[in-house]
């Protein structure tokens, strides 16, 4: 069995969606995971939310692990398990210990992504009163699904104790179900190529691309440390997988809109929150670093030259080939994508919509454009909570409208933001 | 207070920095005096005080030590903190520079206590519906202040636009606001 | 008080808290010119474990597990503590760590 890498597992689309050994996977920061998750929670409640976000898990983790297994040559239950655990470290979820069966027994975490992030984040400002690791749960439970050669959903998982509610370990139990899930259409690299239109070349593609393609080779070395967290760009990273991303916030959408269908809007705002959260701290803690200053050069306070930046950070980043299709200073600027991690879930699973559902990447165009002319780069701000309130609480001065959208039968997804 | 009352009480006090008067049960900046070169905001820093000594009356009193004589004296690193309620509608929180002697410091605020006592109104202010006090509790003390309302609105099944207008809501969509609140706050109850 | 400004250090290399969610983790110096970086990439490679991956961001590793990154086309230094070094220390031992990096430029000043 070779030693596990994720280097070699990772592989982008000639239009720039990433993924990990076929499964689509994404760079994402502990603010955007967070906020993501305590959304998901606020519309189903923390037990529906619980549950949904660890089934996500467990589907999404079941799929990738069967694909690593199978390219790392793992085929006894000792060196599945062995590959898991690593491969979860790698991916900066933190370390996982498994003491389990086919029949159940019980993980515990050190350093779980989210349970240790939400402490770091929130816990002196707020008391948590359940459980944060739904990711590392469902993880847990398909790594022995996995390991035992079981069907995916033959394990439940549930997380007893968590240091988000100030515990000393994250404490999972592990128990076998004869209740299956029904199965959903698989999403890889050929659904996603299926979903995807053709790639486009757009304003500052100079910049774009070598920057893009140097940051691609910056983050192939990326990995979580001996805790198993990725500290890089002042926040904590994982690679993750889109699809549980995706489930979680399109089946709460699908809920909420069954039983109280004015909430709806209210939770895609939410929503499309999560991109301002992504693009705030994780591109502005990229442009930030030392290690875009030498890839780049120093920040220059030119709204167009940041918003280039943007566009290669979210290829490198495994969003999609985003393009500048049109930028006009302080009035417009157009993002355009053959392919976004949104559209190909819900081209796979959903079909044509009826209207764009794509709010991540709604929400991050419109912040790009507000951090693209109102931050001051060149000075060095923190990016702090409350910076991040002064510059997006009571509205911003744009307005971004998805005026094409892949998911209603459209070749590329179009987000036009303009100034209010 | 009438003009330049509140000044004239405690602009002779050596090594004062600022006077915020918070009027309870609502946690609202009443009065504030700040010498000439501070920069703080006297609306915010008066009703995170007037939470403070509300939460320091019901510990006292779950401890069975609670005596309407209390008052709260903190020492950070740059400032020397005294606060103290005057009857139930009001607390004043004296901000003194941290060097101050605290024996000086104790005798200023009793002289100046005694003062605002005659002069603050004795009449209790009309309290406020408590879904608006619900409201700015929690963007007070949320994470992510800008999205609380929404997530509470999440949470509630109560339109945000509602929410947004919380003198407004019926008795039940106040239970359900102050539920999802508590919620969002890791609290049991709010104390309001 | 945390060192959150422009702080002079000891030596030729100022101290800023930088950017983060780690707590204290993570401080700028001031800048250095290109041949300083040099001088302190060549000072530091005694004692510090060159871990750099590319040539336009160059990283060392103290030996109590502390990083130093230097951008050598900007003169950026930034030093990254361990994160075990406890919540108390970190000013502290980033004064210190800021301190022997000026030492590391000083003793390699040209005659």
């Amino acid at each position: 069995m070779s030693e596990l890498n994720l280097s070699p597992l990772r592989r982008y689309l000639p239009e720039d969606l990433m993924f990990l050994a076929g499964q689509p996977a994404v760079y994402h920061c502990h603010h955007f995971n967070l906020f993501l998750d305590q959304t998901i929670d606020d519309a189903l409640g923390p037990e529906l939310g619980g549950r949904l976000r660890t089934r996500a898990a467990r589907e999404f983790s079941h799929h990738l692990l069967q694909a690593v297994c199978a390219k790392q040559g793992a085929e006894l239950p000792p060196e599945r398990l062995q590959v898991a655990l690593e491969l979860f470290r790698l991916m900066g979820h933190g370390r996982l210990h498994l003491d389990a069966s086919p029949s159940g027994g019980a993980a515990r975490g050190t350093h779980l992504h989210y349970g240790f992030a939400w402490h770091e984040k929130y816990g002196q400002k707020v008391r948590r009163l359940d459980p944060a690791d739904a990711f590392g749960s469902g993880y847990a439970a398909a790594a022995i699904e996995v390991a035992f050669g079981l069907r995916l959903g033959a394990m439940n998982a549930h997380e007893q104790s968590c240091v988000a509610m100030r515990a000393p370990a994250c404490d999972i139990t592990l128990d076998a179900t004869q209740t299956l899930e029904e199965p959903r259409p698989f999403i890889g690299e050929a659904e996603a190529e299926a979903a995807t239109g053709p790639a486009e070349n757009g304003l500052f593609e100079d910049i774009i691309g070598p920057i893009s393609n140097g940051l691609k080779e910056f983050t192939a070395g990326v990995a979580g440390d001996e805790r198993g967290l990725v500290q890089a760009f002042g926040v904590f990273v994982t690679m993750h997988l889109a699809g549980y991303y995706n489930r979680i916030s399109f089946d709460a959408l699908e809920a909420v809109r069954a039983q109280s269908p004015h909430s709806e809007g209210v939770l895609a705002d939410l929503l499309r929150e999560s991109g301002h959260v992504c693009v705030f701290n994780t591109f502005g803690g990229i442009l930030l670093s030392p290690e875009w200053e030498g890839l780049v050069g120093p920040l220059v306070d030119d709204p167009g030259q940041i918003l280039a930046f943007c566009m290669a950070m979210g290829r490198a980043l495994g969003f999609g080939r985003w393009i500048v299709a049109d930028f006009q200073p302080e009035r417009r600027f157009v993002l355009r994508t053959p392919c976004s991690y949104e559209s190909t879930y819900y081209r796979t699973r959903f079909g044509i919509a009826e209207r764009p559902v794509e709010y991540f990447l709604q929400g991050a165009a419109l912040a790009m454009a507000q951090l693209a002319h109102r931050v001051h780069w060149t000075a060095r701000p923190q990016l702090t909570p409350e910076y991040y309130q002064q510059l997006f609480k009571g509205g911003v001065p744009w307005r971004a409208e998805q005026t094409r959208a892949i998911v209603c039968g459209a070749p590329v997804s179009e987000i036009v933001v303009t100034r209010v | 207070m009438s003009d330049r009352n509140l000044e004239r009480v405690v602009e002779e006090i050596p090594s004062l920095r600022a006077v915020f008067i918070t009027a309870m049960p609502d946690c609202l900046l009443y009065d504030s005096w700040l010498k000439a070169d501070e920069t703080w905001t006297s609306e915010e820093v008066a009703s995170y005080f007037g939470d403070l000594i509300r939460a320091n009356r019901e510990g006292l009193k779950a401890l069975r030590a609670w005596s309407s004589e209390m008052q709260v004296t903190i020492e950070s690193t740059d400032v020397l903190l005294v606060l103290r309620e005057v009857s139930a509608d009001f607390v004043v929180s004296f901000a003194f520079a941290r060097n101050a002697p605290l024996g000086m410091v104790r005798l200023h605020v009793k002289r100046a206590l005694a003062l605002l006592d005659e002069l603050l109104p004795k009449i209790r202010p009309e309290e406020r519906p408590r879904a608006l006090r619900i409201s700015e509790f929690l963007t007070r003390y949320a994470p992510d202040a800008h999205t609380a309302l929404k997530r509470a609105a999440l949470r509630s099944g109560v339109p945000v636009e509602l929410l947004e207008r919380p003198e407004h809501l019926s008795v039940q969509q106040v239970e359900q606001f102050e539920r999802s609140v508590c919620a969002i706050l890791g609290l049991d109850t709010l104390s309001l | 008080m945390l060192a959150t400004r422009e702080d002079d250090s000891g030596g030729c290399l100022t101290l800023r808290l930088a950017h983060s969610c780690y707590r204290h983790l993570i401080w700028d110096c001031g800048l250095v010119n290109e041949e300083q970086a040099a001088r302190l990439l060549s000072g530091l490679s005694r004692r510090y474990a060159d871990e750099s991956r590319f040539a336009w961001v160059r990283e060392l590793t103290h030996p109590d597990g502390h990083s130093i990154v230097v951008v050598p086309r900007t003169g950026r230094v930034q030093i990254r503590l361990h994160y075990l070094t406890p919540h108390g220390e970190r000013e502290r031992c980033a004064r210190q760590v800021v301190g022997e990096l000026s030492a590391a430029l000083r003793c390699c000043e040209p005659v």
